[in-house]
């Protein structure tokens, strides 16, 4: 039985606050996929943010960047299930995404 | 005046008065510390509990003053919660005759999992508020250069953050909000601040400000801070704030 707090005492969870409760839980864990690609999305809008600036007039934007640029915009057409957006969001123990694609290419 | 042997027997009630004992006889030398730690402990003041004063506007006599008279700050501390994988946290006994305005200080929360949201609600005498009756508007900035929003109108909930809570207790959210206007025919508003951590490396620190409100102007009877899914860890405290 899940816990909640009124004015500073724990209380159980009534029968129908925990079935409202589970439904949102799952309705959550059903959303998983959905939240990471969000988090994929805004992720890749970063990178493509922090490019921009080559597309001004003044500047010519390499073509490795535009092959990168790319390859961002089509990380939702190519990754299409959970697992795949696993790897594109995998960090190592110092928090550091590890998908190559994030790494901004230099040539 | 020579000392005298006090008998045996003891003294009798009230058989030592003031016509016996000169000014300043006792010395606070010859008062026992039982005097004070003997006596049975309270935990709690009524307005009109006694404390022990030297007036200095009165040569240092002794009097007594009333705790109602004691001074005090503006925030008056109504109720606390600390929790540990809650699934929401209430006070329904806000005092809202006495106070009109209220500040909420959010210490060290995080969720049992990540992607979790803080939301809330409020109660009328009828109960918990669920219909669409409720806005916000969240605005944070993060020390990555990024920035993130989000809003809703009509909705069945206000949302406190943006950038969701961590599942990590090293990484805590804290939140300071302000809320005014519990009495019938206002609009009951939250404003605020947040600023919390995650331990994603490129979203180390997050400021958040946020504004919401409950759109309908009843007697608001209690506030309820709640995860958007899973259970949240931490400390919420209650202020009634003095106008």
């Amino acid at each position: 039985m899940s816990k909640k707090h009124i004015n500073g005492i724990e209380y159980d969870l009534t029968a129908e606050e925990q079935a409202e409760y589970d439904a949102r839980q799952k309705a959550w864990e059903d959303a998983s996929g959905d939240r990471k690609l969000a988090q994929i999305k805004e992720m890749r809008l970063q990178k493509l943010i922090e490019t921009d600036y080559l597309a001004n007039s003044d500047v010519t934007m390499p073509d490795y960047i535009k092959t990168w640029r790319q390859t961002l915009r089509d990380l939702p057409a190519n990754h299409t299930n959970e697992n795949a957006y696993d790897l594109l969001l995998a960090r190592d123990s110092d928090g550091k995404l590890t998908h190559s694609v994030w790494t901004q290419p230099t040539s | 005046m020579s000392k005298t042997t006090i008998p045996k027997g003891g003294i009798t009630a009230d058989a030592i008065d003031a016509t016996l004992v000169a000014d300043d006889a006792i010395s606070d030398e010859h008062l026992d510390v039982t005097a004070v730690t003997g006596q049975t402990a309270i935990t709690s003041l009524a307005d009109t509990d006694k404390f022990l004063v030297s007036d200095a506007s009165d040569s240092g006599n002794l009097k007594y003053v009333e705790k109602q008279y004691l001074p005090s700050g503006t925030h008056v501390q109504i109720a606390q919660s600390e929790f540990t994988n809650s699934t929401d946290v209430s006070f329904t006994s806000i005092q809202q005759s006495t106070y009109n305005n209220y500040f909420v200080r959010i210490e060290g929360l995080y969720a049992s999992a990540d992607s979790t949201y803080l939301y809330g609600r409020i109660y009328l005498s009828s109960g918990e508020i669920t219909s669409s009756l409720y806005d916000y508007a969240v605005r944070e900035y993060r020390s990555d250069n990024n920035f993130g929003t989000t809003q809703n109108q009509n909705g069945t909930f206000m949302r406190f953050n943006d950038r969701s809570i961590d599942d990590d207790a090293a990484h805590p959210f804290f939140a300071n909000i302000y809320i005014g206007g519990v009495k019938s025919g206002q609009r009951c508003q939250y404003f605020g601040q947040t600023g919390f951590s995650s331990s994603d490396s490129d979203n180390p620190s997050t400021g958040g400000y946020i504004s919401s409100h409950y759109t309908s102007s009843q007697e608001i009877t209690g506030f309820k801070f709640y995860p958007s899914a899973n259970n949240i860890s931490g400390k919420i405290t209650l202020f009634g704030i003095i106008t």
